[in-house]
């Protein structure tokens, strides 16, 4: 299958998305649910391009539909110029070799009974690589690992390091695209700007189109040059991040802008605080 | 700037047994014990009358657990009774899990309509106790050993599917398995490699609770003539056999009631000490 | 949001907390060295750190919530509890747990029973601890529910956990830990498991709620920005000890320590590495 033909590593065109649910939720018992409406999304080759919404937002539908795990209810989902609503499971896997997936939570998304070198190698194996251990030690030492994990369990591994050997997984079969899902919420600070640090390193020297998805707008800002706000199953606004980051034009952007905790607004509520407390000088 | 953080989280550090699981754990082996000295050794042959000693107390006559209404040392039959009861646990047991596990993986893996056939399905089966089957069969081809471990086995797969399946379904929603899929991994290679060893733990504690029921189901049946014929020994027939003195040497039948009892309770205390351990939605809880 | 309201109403002079020389120790290797920490009423003070800097660790002693194979040493002392919190009988600590500590634990989820109805929970820790009885209790824990900023909570009281959002989880969090009005509430990452829109609004919601209550705030986080947000002192923790505190406007704008330095490096992610 030629591949490399268009422009475009995502294209997603006026795609929709409904679930049939009995009612799961107190206060919304519609038996259709519209997880995404109308969505169109174009993700140029070798960007790095940023979803930002938060839970109820159709994200995880919207990441779901580009990993090919699920199929719209209506649109098209282009990658590398191949509708994959239409192909069937068997016509995705040369597709499933060109995309790779890094994962939210460190703990869950690594097989506690495999061991490092099985994991890595997993995605190798399905394509049938011949000398998958050199290629697994290859991606470990590139996300900063040495050798002398391979035989070793996730359990034995801090969160961060876990979130890396998720990378080196990823990368191992040279993906042209790395979709990202919030792969860096569930990490401390310190971890976060390392992991971060990290796929931004790998987005140039790999030369992958990366998407990451996230609820931080500022994470986002950190690693992605275009980004989509998605809110309640649509596209609100997309664009340059910094445009968007600079100017948001809708009222949610705006909204979700405000809500990012920064040291800024931080510092300026204590000080609100202290002035409002006035005679507290005598403790301390 | 890339070094990666060194410290592992200090974990994890195992919880001692607990006292009653280790009292399980004595019990179950304090049986197998039992069960393979028989084939060595016994206080009495198994055939041997004591013609002298006829439903004797403890102790008389070199019965330490004393006599049955034909002088059969009672010693000798509860060791023999060992050996059924685990022997007709075992294939039970195995019979259960070797047809349940890929069942219940399966119904965790298909689609959601296919897994609520074989769900439903599994209800029916549900509802035909092993006393049930063990009756059909025994109309069939006649009460015996073999029927009874027929009987059992089959009444504990539905057991298998659903706990099985609850694990599966479990594995299938982690992220490690969306990895695999979406590198292309197929369903089989899914299940072995991903579902599979996640969900031994789990086996091994159905199994353990699957036995005790077992081995409850096992005496009933003696009891009820539809298991072990009177040449072998067997808890359930023993307590059969006892009924008739009841009122006269109770005894007889005290003796293979309290190894029923405290076999299942040394099954169950093992059972629940191994899902505590190894039950995935229990690890944290207390 | 009202931060008017002086938090000087109840025994002002003596520490609601006051920890020394506090040690925590796993099967003989020494996680937390040694952490001093005095909390007057109505006083916010942050802990943050890295995971594994034994803040959590230094949280749990204090909650008495500290798990087998851990050993606390040093003193934790509360004000009107007389004699010492560690290694004290789980039944004087259940006392005060509750009633004097309230708790905001990270995972709203796991933090409520899934098989009991919201209302009855936020109940149960009024009547366990004999201020209530249960039809008042059960009345009031609506009342508690509507002063979280939950809406309809007469219906949210008969809601199971599940139905619930995450921020509305640990909006019924925070109303058990405020229930008997404690003198101390610790939070625990509270909004680490929420997005950021949630996360404003519950710790909008915890400011104003700490501030109406009057009572003291111990509040654990990795994140500088949301520390700032809560808190008048900040300890950083780094490997098990305090390596700097004060005054948060203090610490977060002259950092002293180079870690509280590389910490908020990390927090300002946009004045980092460049790409």
């Amino acid at each position: 299958m030629s591949i490399e033909v268009t422009p475009d590593a995502v294209l997603i065109e006026d795609v929709s998305r409904q679930f049939k649910r009995p009612r799961q939720s107190l206060f919304a018992t519609p038996p259709v649910v519209d997880a995404l409406v109308g969505v169109n999304i174009r993700v140029p080759r070798r960007s790095r391009f940023g979803i930002v919404g938060e839970s109820g937002s159709g994200k995880t539908t919207l990441v779901r539909l580009i990993a090919a795990l699920d199929r719209p209810t209506s649109g098209r989902v282009v990658i590398d110029g191949n509708d994959i609503s239409t192909l069937s499971d068997k016509h995705l896997r040369p597709l499933r070799e060109r995309l790779q997936l890094v994962f939210q939570d460190p703990m869950g998304s690594l097989n506690p009974r495999m061991r490092i070198q099985d994991i890595v190698a997993e995605p190798l194996q399905v394509q049938g690589a011949t000398n998958a251990h050199d290629r697994v030690v290859e991606v470990l030492e590139q996300v900063g690992m040495t050798a002398d994990v391979l035989r070793r369990y996730p359990h034995q591994f801090s969160g961060g390091q876990r979130q890396r050997i998720s990378i080196a997984r990823a990368i191992a079969p040279r993906p042209a695209i790395l979709l990202a899902d919030e792969a860096v919420s569930a990490l401390d600070v310190t971890i976060r700007a390392q992991i971060l640090d990290l796929l931004d390193e790998l987005a140039a020297s790999e030369d992958f189109t990366m998407i990451f998805v996230s609820h931080d707008l500022s994470v986002i800002r950190r690693v992605c040059d275009r980004v989509a706000v998605l809110h309640r199953g649509k596209v609100v606004e997309q664009g340059l991040t910094e445009d968007i980051y600079r100017r948001p034009q809708q009222q949610y952007t705006r909204e979700l802008l405000a809500a990012v905790p920064t040291l800024e607004n931080g510092l300026a509520m204590a000080r609100q605080r202290r002035s409002a407390s006035v005679p507290a000088p005598e403790n301390e | 700037m890339s070094a990666p953080a060194t410290r592992t989280p200090p974990k994890p550090k195992r919880r001692p047994l607990s006292p009653l699981v280790i009292f399980g754990l004595v019990v179950v082996l304090f049986i197998v014990l039992m069960a393979l000295v028989s084939f060595f050794w016994t206080p009495f042959t198994p055939i041997y009358t004591d013609l002298k000693n006829r439903s004797v107390g403890p102790f008389t006559g070199g019965h330490w657990l004393g006599t049955d209404r034909t002088g059969r040392d009672i010693a000798t039959r509860l060791m023999l009774g060992a050996r059924t009861t685990l022997y007709v646990g075992i294939v039970a047991v195995g019979i259960a899990a070797i047809i349940g596990t890929p069942l219940g993986i399966l119904a965790g893996m298909v689609r959601p309509g296919a897994s609520e056939f074989i769900m439903r399905t599994n209800d029916i089966l549900l509802a035909f106790p092993a006393l049930l089957i063990a009756l059909i069969l025994a109309a069939k081809y006649g009460g015996s050993i073999t029927t009874a471990m027929i009987a059992i086995g089959v009444a504990s797969i539905p057991g298998f599917i659903r706990v099985i399946r609850s694990g599966t379904l479990q594995v299938m929603s982690t992220d490690y398995v969306k990895a695999a899929r979406v590198a292309g991994r197929r369903g089989p290679a899914i299940a072995v490699r991903h579902v599979l060893p996640n969900v031994a733990g789990l086996v091994i504690v159905q199994a353990s609770s699957a036995y005790a029921i077992a081995i409850l189901a096992e005496a009933a049946l003696s009891f009820l003539g539809l298991g072990a014929p009177p040449s072998v020994s067997s808890w359930g027939r023993m307590l059969y056999e006892g009924q008739s003195t009841m009122t006269t040497d109770p005894l007889v039948s005290v003796w293979p009631g309290v190894a029923i009892a405290l076999a299942v309770l040394g099954f169950n205390l093992l059972g629940d000490g191994l899902r505590d351990r190894y039950d995935p939605r229990m690890a944290g809880s207390r | 949001m009202t931060t008017s309201s002086t938090p000087l109403s109840k025994a002002d002079d003596e520490p609601v907390l006051r920890v020394t020389d506090l040690r925590i120790s796993a099967v003989g290797i020494e996680l937390v060295h040694g952490v001093d920490l005095t909390l007057l009423p109505g006083e916010r003070v942050g802990i943050i750190g890295a995971s594994g800097s034994g803040k959590t660790l230094t949280c749990m002693a204090i909650a008495g919530l500290l798990s087998g194979g851990l050993t606390a040493s040093g003193s934790i002392r509360m004000s009107r509890v007389a004699g010492e919190l560690v290694g004290a009988r789980e039944s004087v600590i259940a006392k005060i747990r509750g009633l004097r500590t309230g708790m905001v634990f990270q995972e709203p989820m796991t933090a409520l029973n899934p098989t009991m109805r919201i209302g009855a929970q936020v109940a149960e820790v009024m009547w366990h601890h004999k201020k209530h009885r249960r039809a008042a209790a059960r009345r009031l824990a609506v009342e508690l529910l509507e002063s979280t900023g939950l809406p309809d909570p007469e219906r949210i009281a008969k809601a199971y956990p599940h139905q619930l959002s995450g921020g509305q989880r640990q909006r019924v969090v925070l109303a058990i830990a405020l229930a008997n009005r404690p003198d101390l509430l610790i939070c625990d990452e509270p909004t680490t498991a929420l997005d950021v829109t949630v996360q404003a609004k519950v710790l909008a919601l915890i400011n104003e709620r700490v501030s109406d209550e009057g009572a003291a705030l111990l509040f654990i986080s990795h994140d500088l920005a949301v520390v700032a947000q809560v808190c008048d002192r900040v300890l950083v923790m780094y490997e098990g000890s305090v390596v700097e505190s004060g005054d948060v406007l203090t610490v977060l704008t002259d950092p002293q320590h180079h870690h509280t330095k590389s910490l908020l490096r990390d927090t300002e992610l946009t004045g980092g590495v460049g790409a």
